[in-house]
């Protein structure tokens, strides 16, 4: 078990090396000169030759590597371009603005879907599972931009109770701030709890023609009983494996949607960081990204370990 | 008044193909401390007659017809009524025991279910009780054993832990499906071995269904042979290793020594969509005639306590005479 956990320690950081690795050499084999592509076509050499000095890019790349992550490791990031500003600090404010919103969309997400999923599988043919079918359906057709802007006519621009975007800070009070990532939040969720729906049903209904269900039927628990106790227990090995998938997918989908509600995360930082070619910046945010994907994916590992005690044994 | 009573008991299921009647009109009684035996070749309704008298037939299937139990009606008990019999006045155990357990709970925990639920036992007294049960199914080291998972045991151990669970409660019936069937020879006999120990113990009574009728000779007091949904013989054991009454069993025990299994009689089970009116063993029959095609042959009396459906049963009687 400390095997196993030691084993994914290591997995995680040697994932993470590679990520910063083919960053960087994405960058380094993508055609133009970094400096040139920042300060566009207009720029006099003598720009570009002082702006290559500063970043560092009259040094071999192997150096600029190792001076890279040395920095990262030291929680320096270097500094944006365009905004002129530590990075770390510019990340710093915006990851206080997306992970809430991802972690939100997350749980939105898992409650949904669970609660459906679950009331679709234990009425299996009838009305509630043909609605909930139909739903999810829905759910996973219509885009979430789009989404998005339905839930701003309604709820903001119609009904007027909750901000149509922007963000007032943590500062404002912790009701304000969530009130105000509630309806990206679920404009995000929307779509990844019509598919975690589809495969909680899917998966309960699987175990539900288990044996060992027939062994707790036997024993006197009821049909209901018999799922919660039993079923549910057991359905959630796959379904945690595609939260984990989600989590990524609801990374992505915060550029879409922060850029909607105009919510100042890495999502949209990243987005004005290609639009205005600052390539450290953009740098920097995709390695984090990548930073959290990789840990979410840690999660789901202790989270294997601590549903089924099959896989301790190594 | 037998402890069980089962009359006319029929089961017919929905299918893609139409109504599929997969028993009809089984019946037998079955006293307090007795052991019965139903074989049959596969497919012959063995394991729905179980289900049936547990109320867990599947969806789609339907019972009809009488089981009573202490005088109770049970086909006519709402759900409700049958969850508090279940695990409590009766109790099943299954053929795979590597799947018949919770993968994901300790076995102490499934083994205390039944008295959680039926008794209303706190937790701490229900787990002292399943201990006391290991120790009872003979498992060595209960203590530790009851903190295990079930992939941690092996597969006769973990149909010792099944036993203890359906144990729990101290039921009136307990009804084995194939118990022995998925393990080693070796840890058959034992099996075997402990739920004879258990019955006598106890006092309750024992179905159990098997494909090896030297296993039920050895164990049960009496044997009910199945074919095609129907009961086709129903004799005390003795009787039964005397003499075997209907041409059907008679081909079963002569199969036995060449396989083991039932597989030597020519021919195999009926298609249950396609039924014919009269004795569902004809076409399979040395000694079928016309007449046997007419209607489904009644239940002789052969002996004390000895039932035979075939209405050639002199036939019959001369044919194992002579080999
Ligand atoms: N859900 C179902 N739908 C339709 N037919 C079924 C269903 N379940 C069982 N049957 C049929 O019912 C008949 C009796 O099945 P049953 O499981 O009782 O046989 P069995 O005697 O227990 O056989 P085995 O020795 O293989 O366990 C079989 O012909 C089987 O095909
Ligand atoms: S009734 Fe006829 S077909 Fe059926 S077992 Fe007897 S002799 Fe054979
Ligand atoms: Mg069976």
């Amino acid at each position: 078990m400390l095997f196993f956990l030691l084993k994914r320690l290591a997995g995680l950081v040697a994932t993470l090396a590679a990520a910063t690795l083919v960053v960087f050499l994405v960058l380094e084999v993508l055609p133009g000169d970094p400096a040139q592509v920042m300060l566009g076509t207009e720029a006099r050499p003598e720009q570009v030759a002082a702006l290559r000095h500063e970043l560092g890019l009259d040094r071999p790349a192997p150096q600029r590597y190792v001076a890279w992550i040395g920095g990262m490791l030291r929680g320096d990031l270097g500094r944006s371009y365009t905004y002129q500003v530590p990075v770390a600090e510019l990340v710093g404010e915006r990851l206080l603005v997306t992970v809430p919103l991802a972690l939100l969309a997350m749980a939105l997400t898992t409650a949904l879907a669970l609660g459906l999923g679950v009331y679709a599988a234990a009425h299996q043919g009838q009305a509630g599972d043909l609605g909930v079918m139909g739903l999810t359906q829905l759910g996973i057709a219509v885009p979430n931009f789009w989404f998005a802007f339905l839930l701003i006519l309604l709820f903001a621009v119609h009904l007027g109770w909750f901000p149509s975007g922007g963000f007032p800070g943590w500062g404002a009070g912790i009701g304000a701030a969530l009130k105000a990532l509630l309806l990206p939040a679920l404009a995000l969720a929307v779509v990844q709890a019509a598919i975690l729906a589809r495969i909680t049903r899917s998966a309960v209904l699987d175990i539900l023609g288990e044996d060992f269900i027939r062994t707790a039927r036997a024993k006197g628990n009821s049909r209901a009983r018999a799922l919660w106790r039993h079923a549910l227990r057991n359905a959630l090995v796959p379904v945690v494996t595609i939260m984990g998938l989600q989590f990524a997918s609801l990374l992505a989908g915060t550029i879409i949607v922060e850029n909607v509600f105009t919510l100042p995360g890495l999502g949209r930082l990243v987005f004005q960081a290609i639009t205005q070619h600052d390539l450290i910046v953009i740098q920097d945010v995709v390695v984090l990204l990548a930073g959290l994907v990789i840990l979410i994916n840690f999660a789901v590992d202790l989270l294997y370990l601590a549903i089924d005690p099959r896989l301790r044994r190594r | 008044m037998a402890l069980l009573e089962v009359e006319a008991l029929g089961v017919v299921i929905d299918s893609p193909r139409g109504p599929l009647e997969i028993l009809r009109d089984v019946g037998f009684a079955l006293e307090s401390g007795r052991i019965l035996g139903i074989v049959g070749e596969s497919g012959s309704g063995k394991t729905m007659t179980a289900l049936a008298l547990m109320g867990l037939l599947p969806p789609g299937a339907r019972a009809q017809g009488s089981v009573r139990l202490g005088g109770r009606e049970l086909l006519r008990l709402d759900e409700h009524a049958l969850c508090r019999l279940r695990g409590d006045r009766v109790a099943m155990i299954f053929q795979e025991p590597m799947s018949a357990l919770n993968p994901l709970q300790p076995v102490g925990a499934q083994i205390a279910e039944p008295l959680r639920l039926h008794r209303k036992m706190p937790a701490a007294k229900a787990a002292a009780e399943a201990r006391r049960l290991l120790a009872r199914v003979h498992l060595p080291d209960p203590d530790r054993l009851a903190a295990a998972f079930p992939h941690q045991l092996s597969g006769g151990q973990r149909q010792r832990v099944m036993i203890a669970m359906a144990l729990a409660c101290g039921p009136d019936l307990l009804v084995a499906d194939e118990p022995t069937t998925a393990l080693d020879v070796t840890v058959q006999a034992q099996i075997l071995d402990l739920l004879v120990e258990l019955v006598e113990e106890t006092g309750m009574s024992l179905i159990l269904v098997s494909h090896d009728l030297a296993a039920v000779a050895e164990t049960a007091d009496e044997v009910l042979v199945l074919y095609g949904g129907t009961v086709v013989e129903h004799a005390p054991v003795a009787a039964m290793l005397r003499h075997r009454a209907h041409p059907y069993t008679q081909g079963l025990f002569a199969a036995r020594p060449a396989t083991g299994l039932f597989r030597a009689i020519p021919g195999s089970v009926p298609d249950l969509a396609a039924l014919p009116p009269g004795c569902r063993f004809a076409d399979r029959c040395p000694l079928a005639i016309a007449a046997c095609g007419d209607g489904p042959p009644p239940l002789g009396l052969v002996g004390p306590g000895h039932r035979a459906a075939c209405i050639r049963l002199e036939a019959a009687a001369a044919t194992a005479e002579a080999s």
